[in-house]
């Protein structure tokens, strides 16, 4: 069976020597014309993908290699969905960031944080929405679930 | 100098709805398949914008799903953190 998985690569493209027109010709021509590319300001670029497929690991695999196809000097810096702070969270799963706030200091707080940038927590998704899911109240969507495990997984493997 | 329209229908309507949240729009210069891309107007004014790395986003001429890529990019001005402070 498969499902929609919707993930983003963000990329170092400045070692490719490509200026914005050309990056997106090649992705373009690689494949990636399903894809939404934002270029950011210091040579980096953050592709955004909803594809269907059987794992979302395969879906992951399958548009780095597109990428770096088409930009071979490219180097991958973060799969998302990942990294993620209150506000992320509370996006996933449609709620306020205070209803976030209020479950990281109760039903998360055996949960780490994998740091914290001045006052604001970031945790690994996977890890939130496992503890979550233990808990039993909150579900998130079975796709996001399986996205945000496999981009930990790549994101220790690149890292 | 009026800009020209998307061929699309449904991206040209994502396109006038990212206009009407301020985004603009400018041309996909030398690129073939890249029609033009949105700027967030957020990004360049307001240092702290948390995704002003990422306020340029690419529209393809012929992307490989019309609808999915409209819908794309209406999340792409949805996501905007800052949406909502001066509408």
């Amino acid at each position: 069976m498969t499902k929609y998985y919707e993930f983003s690569l963000r990329f170092d493209v400045s070692n490719c020597g490509k200026n914005q027109d050309q990056i997106d010709d090649s992705l373009f021509e690689a494949g990636c014309d399903d894809a939404l590319v934002r270029h950011g300001r210091h040579g980096e670029i953050n592709i955004t993908f909803e594809r269907q497929s059987s794992t979302a690991l395969d879906a992951m695999q399958d548009a780095q290699k597109q990428v770096l196809l088409a930009l071979p000097q490219a180097k991958l810096l973060e799969v998302k969905p990942d990294f993620v702070g209150p506000t992320d969270i509370a996006r996933v799963y449609s709620i306020t960031r205070q209803r976030v706030q209020a479950l990281v200091n109760t039903k998360l707080s055996h949960v780490h944080p994998f740091t914290s940038v001045g006052n604001t927590q970031i945790f690994r998704l996977a890890n939130v929405i496992d503890a979550l899911d233990s808990q039993g109240r909150h579900h998130a969507d079975e796709a996001i679930r399986e996205a945000a495990t496999a981009a930990m997984q790549l994101n220790r493997q690149n890292l | 100098m009026k800009r020209k329209k998307h061929t699309s229908k449904c991206i040209e309507s994502a396109i006038v709805f990212a206009e009407s949240k301020g985004w603009s729009i400018i041309s996909g210069g030398k690129s073939s398949h890249c029609w033009g891309r949105m700027l967030c107007p957020f990004g360049a004014r307001n240092k702290e914008c948390r995704c002003g790395e990422f306020c340029l986003v690419s529209i393809w001429g012929t992307p490989k799903n019309h609808e999915q890529h409209a819908r794309m990019l209406i999340k792409a001005v949805e996501k905007c953190q800052w949406r909502g402070q001066n509408d």
